[in-house]
């Protein structure tokens, strides 16, 4: 791969070639002036991510995507958290790296959250803001985090499904971008096109190579602007395809070689990139050399503390539930009966000493809360609004199993060492074991 | 909150702040902190083992110029000052106190003490490193000639207050951490304010408070800025934890005695400095001044050299310090008036950790270190430090280094960091200090004996045999007993294992410096070798008393030590061990001990007399462990073997056993006792080849058993296993080449079910890979022949192999004694 830098003419700001005219550093950038083609043409190789408009503000929306704002099911963190975030950039006063709109101070309260009560004017008017709380867990590793984003390297979170890493990465992109859409999604099908560029075809046969004819992808959006670009499960993608990364971290350039030696498009000062991997693929092994040194790894362990776990999943369930309009009854021993069984299925060991096969693979945090909330929705239609042991049951059964078949015989002994004898002494699990019971039968 | 750093400049409002959303009575506060200030006698605020205290300390001297300077410090120690900063005392030293309540004016013998006899021993370490501000007073002080004094309680003084406490061994008193920090983290206002900045401990507190800076701070803010930190935890920390560690008491004793020295010195109340930890400042210009009667005689305080290691394992009265290495460099960046000596500290810090691991085999790179450094400086910025702590670097070297988790990934780091930030310095005390009785003797004995005892290494060779000699060997004997790390024996008789050829010892001798530590240590003991190697003695007994075992060997120690006088003592010892230790293997343990002591006692000197109590005890030791034998026949499960290798220890004795009456049927008996009450298999195996090696038990009668076992329901076939698992264990090659055992073997596993064959393989196999590797070919050759796979006669070929085997031992014999004819003249 030859990489020549084209000089800079004193006109053109380094970090763009004649590609696009220059974006201004302390402004928030400005969409580039020529759109890229449209995927009018019906022989667009691939949707293409970078058709997404740039945001106006720094506080991204979609507005060009096809669904109206009422269909969206999710929100991006910065839509969602919009208020939050102005009134910390509003009363922001620490230094900022370049193209940052927040300073890494104000990025971690960000993240962690924070009593203090932020002024937000909009209008003339004043509102006092409550920052709420992101992610639970050590500070330590969100102060390394975003250390490392501000740094010459890119982030890799790490660690076992369900413990938050796309989670982190969406907040902290939403943060220090204001945009946590420049995202690839690494499979084994992930090709390079996807992570550097394309090709308009029509455009490239009636034209030939041209600036116009290139579909960015969102890599590029992410290098021009400044922005951080998002890499899910980057190890699952094959091995030369991770390491088409290492140039665009080092350098942090790409070049369109069909376009001549001197085209070159070049990432500005803001641009990193945050990697997620599941720590339980063989994928974090198998990862060059090179590409690791580009990297600072973060490792995000499970949550082992009983109470912050109960937090999270009560924190998390009501607010997927407050966000579809419903207001459901989670009783205290209803949750302790849910966070005790994945604690003691996650690890083998019962809290009064017994031992039985775990189940680790599917046992995370994000698993309670879905599960939580489907019970939730299974409660308010077809009980009496109020989370229900059985209803717990019922959908262990159902997320446990479906993963994996063999994982009934596992829960099956769970239920004979464990819940059955606590069923003797307590309503709840009596309730939880008759529903396992009934339900276990596949 | 928005100031970037924390420090010493912007923290009054931050407090304030706090303390008005817990309600605290800033008013109240300010009140206190102005009284200090406003103070005639200047009260500055220290904490221990701080760099930053240490420049405030070194800075406030130089610029008021006090008349007197009185420090926390252990009351009657002043002796020592002037040890403490001669120059060739290095630091890390402490100074040692020790007392040895033998008239037990404290009521704590046998309390605190094994026995109403043995006295109670107290120790207290007060350790100093090079940024110690208590040290730096002091040569500060020295060098300026300004009079310098320790005020504070000396150990017997916190002992009488805390005598009612130790009493009650429900109470735990920490008696020598009284200034463990462990309190401040109680107080409500402290853990807001870790809250607040998350913040992980004191330690990380007060260092980017008052630590961080230090070096730039104004003299007279940074005293006030710990003021008011101070006033604020002592207000909201409990007052029955203040009294209960004695903290008030001692600071009305200090109020005494900085009375008592204006008096002394005449000087004006503004020319007397007092330096302590700021909780005791904040307090000290209210506090009423008391004095306490304390002993003094006993009391002894020296000074010992001290490892930077030990003060990060424990913190001892003071409080401690995770990373001296680290806070030494810190301080010389602080000496040297670096600009920026935290970050100065921290890029040392990181190359010299990725040097390391290079050198381990990493692959490290200069890019690795300039984002580990880099890393650390943005770390501190965001947990408000001006510049980067031990936390931000530890924490940057991680997050560059480390490609994973960091518990697993990270682990070969643990080691370097800790050898860099703990580091292994030992400090070094001046020649110039007395010594006390017992290192004069320790010194005195050995030179007697022609030794020098501060020659790096030597080697002794002693003639047992030789009465001048042996008196030698007793004395090494003695520094050995009392764990003083200089004479260690490499050869000579092994008199407990049986193992007695020889006549000679050879003994190396090797001098370091932590010995005169240890002998101050040992000085609550006695003041010579001899009077401490006998109290404690008297002490290990007491404290050993159940355990046969360890009685019966400091019996054989005592011997060793040539206190032949003293064998009725510990004869009665045993005697008494004997009543109260209910436990097989130790009793039995002592029994093997006293058989091998016996045969020895005319060689060590001992009286006729003293030999007819041995066998007497010998006897009743025989008595007690065949008694206990049948308690024993289910033992815990996992130490099945033990007990059957005492069992089977037993009988070898009991065979060879020559000048002692021994009735065996008693033995005999408890064995067939254990047979029978036994439901352990391995045990009963073993206990079955106890008695047939004894020839108590036919090999008809054990394939009686076995079959018994064969023909049983599956539950109690399964045990057959470990049945044969036990025979074959003690008796081996005595058992398993009998063409009777083999037959019935055979029959087992030609009999038995494919499920209840599984269940016992596991032990089956355990037992012949316990076998010797030719008895196991042996085996398996009479096994084939039992099949009538081959045939050979195998009782000529194992005489064919014993002779070859005892010629090869009478060259080794020959070869061996030519050695030890060339080493140590006729033997
Ligand atoms: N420590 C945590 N703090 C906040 N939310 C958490 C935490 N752990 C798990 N969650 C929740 O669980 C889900 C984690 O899912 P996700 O980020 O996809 O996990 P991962 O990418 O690690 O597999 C999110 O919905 C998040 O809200
Ligand atoms: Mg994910």
């Amino acid at each position: 791969m030859e990489k020549k830098k084209v000089p800079q003419k004193s006109t053109t700001p380094k970090s763009f070639t004649k590609i696009t005219p220059p974006a201004s550093k302390n402004t928030s950038p400005s969409p580039p002036k020529k759109k890229p083609p449209t995927s009018k043409t019906t022989t667009t190789k691939k949707p293409t991510p970078a058709l997404r408009k740039i945001p106006k503000i720094s506080l991204g929306s979609n507005k060009k995507s096809s669904k109206t704002e009422n269909e969206k099911i999710r929100f991006p963190a910065e839509e969602l958290h919009k208020e939050e975030l102005k009134a910390l950039i509003q009363n922001d006063t620490y230094p900022k790296p370049p193209n940052w709109q927040l300073s890494p101070k104000m990025v971690e309260l960000f993240i962690t959250g924070s009593n203090e009560e932020f002024p937000l004017k909009v209008n003339g008017t004043q509102k006092k803001i409550k920052i709420s709380t992101k992610f639970y867990g050590q500070r330590d590793l969100i102060q390394k985090s975003i250390v490392t984003l501000a740094s010459e390297r890119a982030l890799m979170l790490i660690g076992e499904p369900g413990t938050a890493k796309s989670w982190l990465s969406e907040h902290l992109s939403a943060a220090i971008s204001g945009t946590s859409t420049y995202l690839i999604q690494g499979t084994a099908g992930t090709t390079e096109d996807q992570i550097r560029y394309s090709w308009n075809y029509a455009l490239l046969v009636s034209e030939g190579p041209s600036p116009e004819s290139l579909v960015p992808s969102p890599t590029i959006n992410a290098m021009r602007e400044g922005r951080i670009l998002r890499f899910e499960e980057l190890t699952r993608c094959p091995q030369e395809i991770q390491d088409s990364m290492i140039s665009i971290l080092s350098e942090k350039v790409i070049p369109i070689a069909e376009l001549g030696s001197e085209y070159l498009i070049f990432g500005i000062p803001g641009f990193n990139v945050v990697a997620s991997a599941n720590d339980r693929d063989r994928g974090v092994n198998e990862m060059s050399a090179a590409l690791k040194r580009r990297f600072n790894f973060i490792y995000i362990p499970v949550i082992q503390d009983k109470s912050l776990e109960r937090k999270i999943v009560l924190q998390r369930t009501n607010d997927l539930l407050t966000k579809i309009g419903f207001k459901i009854q989670i009783p205290e021993d209803t949750l302790d009966l849910l966070i005790t069984v994945f604690q003691e299925l996650r690890t083998g060991r019962s809290t009064s000493g017994g031992r039985f096969t775990p189940i680790s693979t599917v046992m995370s945090t994000s698993e309670e809360i879905s599960l939580l909330f489907d019970s939730a929705i299974y409660a308010k239609f077809f009980g009496k609004s109020e989370v229900q042991p059985k209803h717990v049951a019922m959908n262990l059964i159902s997320a446990i199993v479906k993963d994996d078949k063999e994982n009934l015989p596992k829960l099956r002994e769970y239920f004979n060492m464990v819940a059955r004898v606590r069923a003797n002494k307590s309503d709840t699990w009596k309730e939880f074991a008759n529903a396992f019971k009934k339900h276990a039968t596949y | 909150m928005s100031d970037t750093y924390l420090s010493a400049a912007n923290l009054k409002k931050i407090l304030f702040e706090i303390g008005t959303s817990l309600g605290v009575d800033n008013s109240d506060i300010d009140a206190k902190v102005d009284k200090v200030k406003k103070s005639e006698i200047i009260y500055l605020p220290i904490r221990h083992h701080s760099p930053g205290s240490t420049i405030l300390v070194k800075k406030w001297i130089e610029k008021y110029e006090p008349k007197l300077i009185l420090v926390e410090g252990p009351a009657l120690a002043d002796n020592l000052i002037k040890y403490m900063v001669e120059r060739d005392t290095i630091p890390p030293i402490a100074i040692l106190s020790l007392f040895a309540d033998t008239n037990n004016t404290f009521g704590l013998n046998g309390i605190l003490s094994p026995d109403k006899l043995v006295p109670a021993k107290f120790e207290a370490y007060y350790p100093f490193v090079s940024y110690s501000p208590e040290l730096v007073a002091l040569s500060e002080a020295i060098k300026k000639k300004i009079p310098i004094h320790f005020i504070d309680l000396p150990l017997t003084g916190l002992i009488s207050c805390s005598s009612a406490n130790l009493k009650d061994p429900s109470k735990k008193v920490d008696l020598f951490n009284i200034e463990g920090e462990s309190i401040y983290n109680l107080s409500k206002f402290y853990k807001k304010f870790a809250q607040v900045f998350d913040f992980e401990d004191f330690n990380e507190s007060w260092e980017t408070l008052f630590e961080i800076g230090a070096n730039k701070s104004d003299i007279d803010e940074l005293r006030e800025s710990m003021l008011l930190f101070c006033a604020f935890i002592r207000q909201t920390t409990d007052m029955k934890i203040l009294k209960a560690n004695s903290t008030l008491t001692r600071e009305s004793y200090m109020k005494h005695n900085i009375e008592t020295y204006k008096k002394k010195y005449k000087v004006k109340d503004k020319d007397i400095l007092v330096i302590t930890g700021g909780i005791h400042s904040i307090a000290l210009p209210d506090t009423l001044p008391q004095s306490y009667p304390f002993p003094t005689k006993q009391l002894i305080n020296s000074l010992v050299p001290y490892s930077y290691y030990r003060i990060s394992q424990k913190s001892g009265y003071m409080s401690g310090n995770q990373a001296p290495q680290f806070y030494n460099s810190i301080w010389k960046k602080f000496t040297s008036q670096v600009e920026h000596p935290y970050s100065a500290v921290a890029l040392e810090f990181i190359t010299d950790i990725f040097k390391d691991a290079r050198v381990k085999g990493n692959v490290v790179s200069i890019s690795d270190s300039i984002n580990s450094y880099q890393g650390a400086k943005m770390l501190a910025m965001l947990r408000r430090r001006e510049e980067p702590d031990l936390k931000d670097v530890i924490d940057s070297i991680y997050m560059v280094l480390v490609k994973g988790n960091p518990e697993i990934e990270g682990k070969y780091l643990d080691s370097l960091i800790q050898e860099k930030s703990i580091g292994y310095k030992v400090g070094k005390v001046t020649k110039n200090i007395g010594r006390l009785p017992l290192q004069k003797d320790f010194y005195l004995q050995l030179e007697a004996h022609g030794i020098d005892p501060e020659e790096k290494v030597q080697q002794k060779i002693i003639n047992l045999r030789e009465e001048a000699e042996s008196k030698l060997s007793q004395l090494f004997w003695k520094i050995k007993f009392l764990g003083i790390d200089y004479a260690h024996r490499l050869l000579g008789p092994d008199i407990l294992k049986g193992d007695t050829g020889i006549f000679t010892e050879k003994w190396s001798l090797k001098w370091n410096p932590r010995i005169d530590a240890k002998l101050v240590e040992l000085s609550t003991y006695g003041a010579t070798l001899e009077e401490a190697s006998k109290n404690m003695l008297v002490e290990e007994t007491k404290k050993n008393v159940k355990n046969f075992g360890i009685i019966t060997n400091l019996l054989f120690q005592s011997l060793s030590m040539g206190y032949t006088d003293h064998f009725k003592d510990l004869h009665k010892e045993c005697l008494n061990s004997l009543e109260v230790d209910n436990q097989f293997l130790s009793l039995t343990e002592g029994f093997f001990n006293l058989i091998m002591i016996f045969q020895f006692m005319a060689m060590m000197g001992c009286s006729k007399d003293d030999m007819d109590l041995m066998e007497q005890l010998i006897q009743r030791s025989y008595y007690t462990c065949c008694f206990s034998i049948p308690n024993f026949a289910n033992p815990p499960s996992g130490d099945e073997v033990k007990y059957i290798d005492a069992m089977k220890m037993l009988a070898n004795t009991l065979i060879s056993i020559q000048n002692i009456e021994i009735d065996l049927n008693v033995y005999i008996e408890s064995i067939n006792t254990c047979v029978e009450n036994t439901s352990n298999e391995f045990i009963k195996g073993g206990t079955v080849g106890i008695l047939y090696l004894l020839n108590y038990m036919k090999v008809k009668e054990i394939e009686t058993l076995i079959y018994e076992y064969l023909n049983s329901i599956d539950s109690i076939k399964v045990k057959i296993g470990d049945l044969i698992r036990g025979l074959i264990y003690v008796c081996q090659a005595k058992l398993i080449f009998n063409q009777d055992i083999i037959r019935v073997l055979a029959k087992v596993v030609e009999t038995i079910e494919w499920e209840v064959f599984s269940a016992i393989l596991p032990p089956l196999r355990k037992a012949f890979s316990e076998l010797h590797p030719t008895e196991y070919d042996i085996f398996v050759e009479k096994l084939a022949e039992h099949y009538g796979l081959i045939k050979r006669k195998h009782a000529e070929l194992m005489d064919i192999v014993e002779e070859d085997v005892k010629n090869f031992f009478k060259i080794v014999d020959e070869k061996v004694k030519k050695i030890f004819e060339e080493w140590f003249g006729e033997v």
